[in-house]
């Protein structure tokens, strides 16, 4: 038996909720920075997994633990706490453990005053167990339970710390997820009961010899887990929860939200519905469901991008551009190659499966791009007490370091290189036209995501205009303008500088998270190496 | 070999690890980071000019690769570069400018806020213009490609307090982007067909053959979508006349010596590729590429040259002629024949040194008179007599005089346009060069000659420092004495005209029917144009003010920017109406719909609170039993269905 | 196969309860009766399921514990606000906020 690796990756968080908090109670900051370091801590035992990973032959690294036992029936992996990593896992878990870093560290200045901080932080933490067991569980159980675990946290931070009205919209994000999660439930539920085993691997196995009269059961197993994972991505139709969500978090929230929790959902897509069901089911059905993922996709990119082009809240503006990029995402998770449906052969696709390896990289790097976003925006909005960007304006000279980061952060998000999310579209594009060769149908949808990606340029250039370029409203003169089309434009903080402040830059510990991320930012678009190898020893050895 | 190696790395390398100390080195000196510039500029050069022996008139290309990214679907790709004629000729005119440019914006900008932005800008630019020529890969050149767009937005937008300048900047990286994504589309196609991206890799394939054709003809033209964005052709050559915002230094280097010219780069490196099967060569002609390619090039020759006469601004001048003349450089890419491409290539050249030339100097205009409208300048000679002199040179080249330079490169487009069967292109082509030379006299009257306007007696004019007039000398140089430098540029690139005699251009080009009726041509109507717009003013004024469509159609640049402007309202307008769409139905609708039902279940004693959430809970709870509903019946589809069948 | 209408018309009547009713203790009733329902339906089905059913006492006690914390907070906020109806505490609560925001 190896060390216990993983299991200690979950148990750290987990044991230290308790912990946290009571440091909290003597210094906030005491509590971020040691959420910071669990995150670090997880983050360098899940490095040290690497290795095999990459170079073992089945390139993952597992272990099982004993959890709840039957006695009765014999069945006696019925809930194991078996938890394994491979190489789509570990990228998509690190970045989300290097987010969790950055936003408990920039917490410390953001969160600084409020109430209740201990528990928040504490919070952080079990969001963290949550995080790390959607990823690294191969047990159907456990994984509905992090799953769920997940909600906890974000319906209390989102409505205790977070801005106007703000548990309604916890209350939303927390009703839409968890009647997902239902239907995914029920899809966990039908695979129990098609092939008597909670395990992801022995699932889909044993799937796959299954007589011909199920067919039909397996075909709406994967509809109801798609459709209820989904509504974790929040694609079209049921995005609703999402700009509410992401705006009236406070910011170190909307980063984790926007950036983890909805790339939960698109791994768990990745894993359960195509990792599991998908080898399973018929290459018409396969090819018709594929369809209906990248229809899906196109409505969603357009819908976010063109609702973020007008948006005047700042976190608005993001939140539908999170929206648009799980369009991108939704797009890429189209792409997969249905040669594997009906328990294809897995060699001839490999160049196929480009698609896939842009679409899991995307996560990592929309993720860094989109967390960079927000908590650049939470900086100004910390800094200048305004929600409206129609307020703002002329903030570059005022605050230099969060204009660059900003903009750094929006040409990611636009797809401009040498930047992180660059490198991921383009692998989603290149994959796309391997894909158009077999299926002529996408190369309607492949062209509209790249017009797509203009409107994301749109939206970012004018994020980036309408923020800190031009000149600020004092200089000008101009008074407050009237309420927009905004409609959850709220009672908003009068725009008189009655406070009289200076705009000065972020504080030290923001500025260093942002840092962090931008960095990151760079370094992944400059040399996606390492994210790519991880990715690539499971797309081109075993997929799912 | 090593220097070869070193130098091919570093030329492009160097500038881009350089611009990260600017803000470093601004940080305690200024003098200190604009001498760090110019220096880095100067290696830069120094480095682009020792690849020039290596690779005289070679036709095979060396190559140095590193690893970069694996697995891709097979062994990965590599960075590296692609050291041939052609890219190193760009190499040297790139790094050429950027010093000229370097030296030059010492003067121009002195004074200005935020120099160490725009010079960390303008290291990046160069570093990534460099690597897109030198770029052994689509993705790498892709890269480079966006990269200098990113640059160019940045520095068009460097006076961000001036919503104009913000505006040009979005307009123009929005309009580029539409041919990035075209290209996009071809690096797909074209990976999907030979499975490498690398250059070397793309001429095997299509020398091995065996591709489907009409992804070929797919992706040649959508490589020229992204040639026609980003070298400002028809139909997207407005953002052009918007980069104008730019300081004209900006101007200069990047749209008139070097980010333009990148389609043309791409053109002719993407026909030299091709050329390696003539039968390819024969396919995309007859699928009309070849032809729409002088088409575009000639009608955008014609629309920029109009547009260049009619507009009063005077870098609108510079802008929409370097519009025309890239439209000349297509047209001859698009002959087909060596000699084209070696005529749009010589062009490009010459083009460098007589725009560049311009801008320079009407920057060194702009700084003393305080205006770009040339109605309110006038006169100028006395005032400014080394920029009236330097200026006279550039009207002198552009309008293709013999002997100077455009002159033989504007003959040859024309006479490989004409031998590859393309009469109207040529006869348009003509009148356009006529038209040239009729838009570069206006400018220069309007300018220097006549009396001292009424608004120059107010100021107190004086010429340009010399640091930035040394910069215009040495371009002036060039576009005199370039012509004859037309043999060597051949045979570095390797081209044979001709049965192989590279000096037979010159005598061809003198004593080709064309020389003749080019210059007969050229006089009447440039002297016709030249009254019209100075001594009969009146005459041409009553018809320009008049409502005629000509008219109307030049004051709003053929409805170009007015379509361009009416869509993007369009979308606006779609985007809020979306906006309240989606407000009503998803964000209310569930809200109200769910309280209408729970209001229902419980009559007569609802006390609706406005804030509260305990009211709403109700809502929600309503809402749950709909849901508990839809899911009972899918329960029932799933194991109804199943076990119905089982 | 009866058991199951049984569970169904407990788990309606326990919606329609939460639905219109303003007491405390009739709302809580109500949740009670619908958690009850789901417990009876999983337990009829696992008959022979040793699993299932050992879960299902699980549950149960959970439920208990959790009743027993749920019915001491009722209690201490219907003393609190002196009434049992869950609009005029929302209402004083709201006010509460509000009179905390605003001397804040």
């Amino acid at each position: 038996m190896s060390l216990p690796i993983l299991l200690s990756v979950f148990l750290i968080p987990s044991i230290s909720i308790p912990f946290v908090y009571l440091t909290g109670k003597k210094s906030p900051k005491s509590a971020a920075i040691f959420v910071a370091a669990i995150a670090l801590v997880c983050i360098g035992l899940l490095l040290s997994t690497v290795p095999q990973i990459l170079n073992s032959d089945l390139h993952r690294y597992e272990e099982t633990w004993a959890w709840i036992p039957t006695v009765l029936s014999g069945d006696a992996q019925f809930a194991q706490f078996s938890l394994f990593i491979d190489g789509i896992s570990a990228s998509v878990a690190l970045i989300s453990l290097v987010l969790i870093f950055v936003a408990s560290l920039y917490s410390i200045n953001y969160m600084a005053g409020k109430k209740h901080l201990p528990v928040y932080y504490a919070l952080l933490s079990m969001l963290t167990v949550g995080l790390i067991g959607v990823f690294l569980t191969s047990n159907l159980i456990l994984f509905y339970f992090c799953w769920e675990l997940m909600l906890v946290p974000a319906y209390f931070i989102v409505g205790e710390w977070g801005y106007r009205n703000s548990y309604k919209s916890a209350l939303k994000l927390f009703i839409f997820t968890h009647a997902g999660a239902v239907f995914v439930l029920l899809g966990i539920g039908a695979l129990y009961w098609l092939t008597g085993s909670t395990d992801m691997f022995i699932a889909q196995s044993s799937l796959q010899n299954l007589p011909a009269i199920y067919a039909d059961t397996i075909k709406w197993t994967m509809i109801a887990l798609t459709a209820g994972l989904a509504v974790k991505m929040a694609v079209f139709p049921v995005h609703m929860w999402l700009p509410d969500a992401h705006s009236e978090a406070p910011a170190p929230m909307s980063a984790l939200l926007s950036g983890v929790i909805i790339s939960a959902g698109a791994y768990a897509i990745i894993r359960l519905s195509f990792g599991v069901v998908f080898p399973a089911v018929s290459v018409d059905f396969a090819t018709m469901f594929l369809h209906g993922l990248a229809v899906i996709a196109i409505v969603t990119a357009f819908f976010g991008s063109l609702l973020s082009l007008v948006a005047t809240d700042i976190k608005r503006v993001i939140a539908y551009s999170s929206i648009a990029h799980m369009g991108y995402i939704m797009f890429g998770l189209s792409l997969f190659p249905v040669a594997l449906a009906q328990g294809g052969s897995l060699a001839l696709i490999a160049p196929a499966a480009i698609a896939i390896v842009g679409t899991v990289l995307h996560i990592v790097t929309h993720a860094a791009s989109k967390g960079l976003f927000f908590l650049t925006a939470g900086g100004v909005m910390h800094q200048t007490e305004k929600r409206d960007i129609r307020e703002m304006g002329g903030l570059a000279s005022k605050m230099p370091f969060s204009a660059v980061s900003g903009t750094i952060a929006a040409l990611s998000i636009s797809g401009a290189p040498p930047f992180a999310c660059f490198i991921s579209e383009f692998l989603i594009f290149v994959g796309a036209f391997q894909i158009i060769q077999a299926d002529s149908f996408y190369i309607i949808p492949t062209a509209l995501m790249l017009i797509a990606t203009v409107f994301s340029l749109a939206y970012s250039l004018r994020f980036v205009s309408k923020v800190f370029l031009g000149q600020s409203k004092e200089e000008v003169g101009v008074e407050e303008p009237p309420n927009g089309h905004d409609a959850h434009a709220p009672d908003a903080p009068a725009a008189e500088e009655a406070h009289g402040h200076k705009i000065v830059d972020v504080p030290n510990w923001m500025k260093a998270s942002l840092a962090i991320l931008v960095v990151l930012v760079v370094i992944i678009g400059i040399y996606p190496t390492f994210f790519m190898d991880l990715i690539q020893s499971v797309t081109f050895g075993v997929t799912g | 070999m090593m220097l070869q190696e070193f130098s091919a790395w570093f030329v492009w390398v160097l500038p881009l690890i350089a611009s990260l100390f600017v803000p470093v080195i601004g940080r305690y000196t200024e003098k200190g980071r604009n001498y760090f510039v110019v220096a880095v500029a100067i290696v830069s050069a120094a480095l682009a000019i020792s690849l020039i022996p290596d690779v005289w008139g070679k036709h095979e290309a060396v190559i140095y690769t590193i690893p970069w990214l694996s697995g891709f679907g097979g062994e990965g790709l590599s960075a590296g570069v692609f050291i041939d004629p052609l890219s190193v000729l760009f190499t040297v005119l790139i790094s050429f400018f950027a010093l000229i440019i370097a030296i030059y914006s010492i003067g121009y900008m002195k004074g200005e806020s935020g120099l160490t932005r725009y010079y960390y800008l303008i290291l990046l630019f160069i570093g990534s213009m460099i690597g897109l020529v030198l770029a052994d890969n689509m993705l790498q050149m892709f890269i480079f490609w966006e990269m200098v767009g990113l640059c160019s937005y940045a520095l068009i937008s460097f006076w961000y307090k001036k919503p104009e300048s913000i505006r040009a900047g979005v307009k123009v990286f929005i309009m580029t982007r539409i041919g990035d994504i075209a290209l996009l589309a071809a690096i797909g196609l074209l990976f999907l067909m030979f499975g490498t991206l690398s250059f070397r890799g793309i001429i095997n394939g299509i020398i091995a053959g065996g591709f489907n054709e009409t992804y070929m003809i797919a992706v040649a033209f959508l490589v020229l979508g992204g040639a026609i964005a980003k070298s400002a052709q028809l139909p997207l050559f407005t953002w052009l006349y918007s980069a104008m915002e730019a300081p004209t230094s900006v101007s200069a280097l990047l749209h008139a010596a070097t980010m333009v010219k990148a389609g043309i780069y791409l053109l002719s490196r993407v026909i030299l590729i091709f050329s390696v099967a003539p039968a390819l060569i024969s396919v995309l002609n007859e699928a009309l590429w070849f032809p729409t390619i002088i088409w575009v090039g000639t009608l955008t020759a014609l629309v920029g040259a109009s547009l260049a006469l009619h507009t009063t601004d005077i870098k609108g001048v510079l802008a929409y002629s370097t519009v025309s003349q890239i439209g000349f450089m297509m047209a001859g890419l698009g002959a087909a024949a060596m000699q084209g491409w070696f005529g749009s290539l010589y062009h490009m050249i010459s083009h460098a040194f007589f725009e560049g030339l311009g801008f320079l100097i009407a920057g060194g205009l702009i700084h003393a008179v305080g205006t770009r409208d040339m109605r309110l300048m006038g006169g100028l000679r006395n005032a400014m007599p080394l920029s009236f002199i330097l200026m006279g040179i550039m009207v002198i080249t552009t309008s293709g005089l013999p002997p100077f330079a455009s002159f033989f490169s504007k003959g040859l487009i024309i006479t490989s346009v004409t031998e590859s069967g393309g009469v109207f292109p040529s006869i348009i082509l003509i009148a356009t060069t006529g038209i040239t030379f009729a838009y570069c006299f206006r400018m220069f009257s309007l300018v220097f000659m006549g009396e001292e306007s009424g608004y120059l007696k107010l100021q107190r004019v004086h010429e340009s420092p010399t640091i930035m007039l040394i910069p215009a000398a040495i371009l002036a140089g060039f576009c005199i004495y370039w012509g004859v430098g037309e043999p060597a540029v051949a045979n570095f690139l390797g081209v044979t005209i001709f049965g192989g005699d590279a000096l037979g251009i010159i005598y061809e080009a003198f004593f080709n029917i064309e020389t003749p009726i080019f210059l007969t041509l050229l006089l009447p109507i440039g002297i016709i144009a030249y009254y019209s717009y100075f001594k009969r003013y009146n005459g041409i004024r009553n018809i320009a003010a008049g409502k005629n469509p000509l008219s109307t159609m030049l004051k709003h640049a053929f409805f170009f920017d007015y379509t361009y402007d009416r869509v993007a309202k369009g979308i606006t307008g779609f985007s809020i109406a979306l906006t309240r769409v989606e407000n009503a139905l998803f964000a209310r609708l569930p809200d109200e719909g769910a309280a209408k039902i729970s209001r229902a279940a419980q009559p007569g004693h609802a006390i609706t609170l406005k804030k509260g959430f305990s009211g709403s809970f109700r809502n929600y709870v309503a809402a749950a039993v709909l849901g508990f509903i839809l899911i009972v019946v899918l329960i029932i589809l799933t194991f109804g269905i199943g076990l119905g069948g089982a | 196969m009866d058991f199951v209408i049984l569970s169904l018309v407990m788990l309606a009547i326990g919606i329609y309860g939460l639905l219109t009713n303003r007491q405390l203790l009739k709302v809580f009733i109500s949740v009670e009766l619908i958690a009850t329902a789901a417990t009876l339906n999983f337990v009829m089905l696992a008959v022979d399921q040793g699993l299932g059913q050992a879960m299902l006492i699980l549950a149960f006690a959970t439920d208990t514990a959790v009743s027993g914390v749920i019915l001491a907070l009722l209690v201490i906020v219907s003393k609190r606000y002196g009434t049992s109806d869950i609009g005029k505490i929302a209402k004083l609560m709201q006010s509460n906020e509000d009179d905390e925001v605003e001397s804040s």
